[in-house]
């Protein structure tokens, strides 16, 4: 028996598309996507990882350069910075820790009324001592002076000898000692 | 085909018959795919890429620090050579070594320019009780010297001041300012040095330097 071919051209009508088709056809494009996405992620990454390790490597040679311009420093010059510091330092703590006796000695013998007379001053750390022989009212006239100066913290008359016939003269020689309120240098400048 | 491949593969199609089953196997791979990728991929990348970046800012404080070192050495260094002759000076005011000539030379010239009579001068290699006392460093040496000059009131008193504003650090311990007697000023042969003789007793100081390289 012969059999009638059919030509059937009208598009084959699919049934219509269930819930779970629709949901197969999203989840299968979104799938895409997110693995498209994740996988774009994980080449930025290693892109990134890549970028990083370039600039530690430029940093390191930075720092190799730096270092080895620093090394002649450190070797040539550092150590004549470092001996004037020290040096500097030195210095300015022996000066201010210096003595210093113009001023007072200058202020002593302004004092002094009779320049004629045997006047011996004598000076250690903040100690001055002035031996004299003079009238006993210049003595008390230095004396005075002395105490009402800011520049002595105490004074007093040590010795005072007369002879007998110095009496009748109202002379006689006397020790004058007097301890200085500050006798160091001023800072340096 | 090998029977039990056929059996896995139909069984596979059994399950992939409907379209539930293959959203569910479709999801299934694709939340397996970005786990592994997150863990073997995604994450490991990250945190080296947090670790080099925690890396690099420290190196850039290195840098950092390194850079303003070598600036302020290059500084320095400028300054140094620029002001030479004022390091000259500074070491020769507070040398290496006690250099008693220049102390001679000095207060000699002190004496001379205050037109008096430098009369005796003597050197003690000993430092003073009172510097031994004062905890200096062991690089700062010292050495007492002793001398008598024979002037005016005024100029020996110019003499007290050249001496102790002297750059070259000579620190007075003592002194005594006298007045000569009669009896002095009269054995003097005629020739007068002055009515008055000052004794100071001093020391003056220097900087020995360190045996070894010193450096940061």
């Amino acid at each position: 028996m012969e059999q009638n071919r059919i030509f059937n051209l009208l598009k084959p009508v699919q049934p219509p598309p269930t819930f779970w088709d629709k949901t197969y056809d999203w989840v299968l494009g979104k799938a895409r996507v997110v693995i498209l996405v994740t996988e774009l992620l994980i080449v930025f990454a290693f892109v990134a990882k890549v970028i990083v390790d370039t600039q530690a490597r430029a940093k390191d040679e930075e720092i190799a350069t730096l270092k080895s311009e620093l090394g002649f420093y450190a070797t040539q010059r550092e150590p004549l910075f470092r001996d004037i510091q020290r040096r500097d330092s030195a210095y300015q703590r022996l000066w201010k820790n210096g003595a210093h006796y113009k001023e007072v000695l200058d202020e002593i013998y302004s004092y002094i009324q009779n320049p004629g007379i045997q006047l011996t001053v004598t000076a250690e750390k903040n100690r001055v001592s002035i031996l004299g022989y003079d009238d006993l009212s210049a003595v008390q006239n230095l004396e005075t002076q002395l105490k009402a100066s800011p520049s002595f913290s105490s004074v007093f008359v040590d010795t005072l000898s007369l002879e007998q016939k110095e009496i009748l003269q109202s002379t006689g020689q006397y020790v004058l000692v007097a301890t200085l309120a500050d006798y160091k240098r001023e800072d340096l400048n | 085909m090998p029977p039990g491949y056929r059996n896995v593969n139909k069984r596979l199609n059994d399950l992939l018959s409907t379209s539930q089953s293959k959203s569910y196997f479709v999801g299934a791979v694709t939340v397996v795919f970005i786990v592994i990728m997150a863990m073997v991929g995604i994450l490991p990348a990250y945190s080296a890429f947090t670790f080099q970046n925690e890396e690099n800012a420290k190196r850039d404080e290195v840098i950092a620090k390194l850079t303003t070192k070598l600036q302020i050495s290059q500084t320095l260094s400028k300054e140094y050579d620029s002001k030479i002759d004022v390091v000259n000076y500074f070491k020769e005011i507070f040398p290496d070594n006690p250099d008693q000539n220049g102390i001679i030379t000095l207060l000699n010239d002190i004496a001379l320019s205050n037109s008096s009579f430098l009369s005796k001068l003597s050197f003690n290699k000993n430092p003073s009780v009172l510097f031994a006392q004062s905890g200096y460093e062991e690089q700062i040496k010292s050495q007492q010297v002793s001398i008598t000059v024979e002037g005016s009131q005024s100029a020996l008193q110019n003499i007290v001041n050249d001496i102790e504003s002297s750059r070259r650090m000579l620190n007075i311990l003592n002194f005594t300012l006298d007045r000569k007697t009669a009896e002095d000023i009269a054995t003097q042969d005629g020739i007068s040095h002055g009515e008055y003789v000052l004794n100071v007793q001093m020391e003056y100081y220097y900087y020995t330097n360190l045996t070894s390289t010193d450096t940061l």
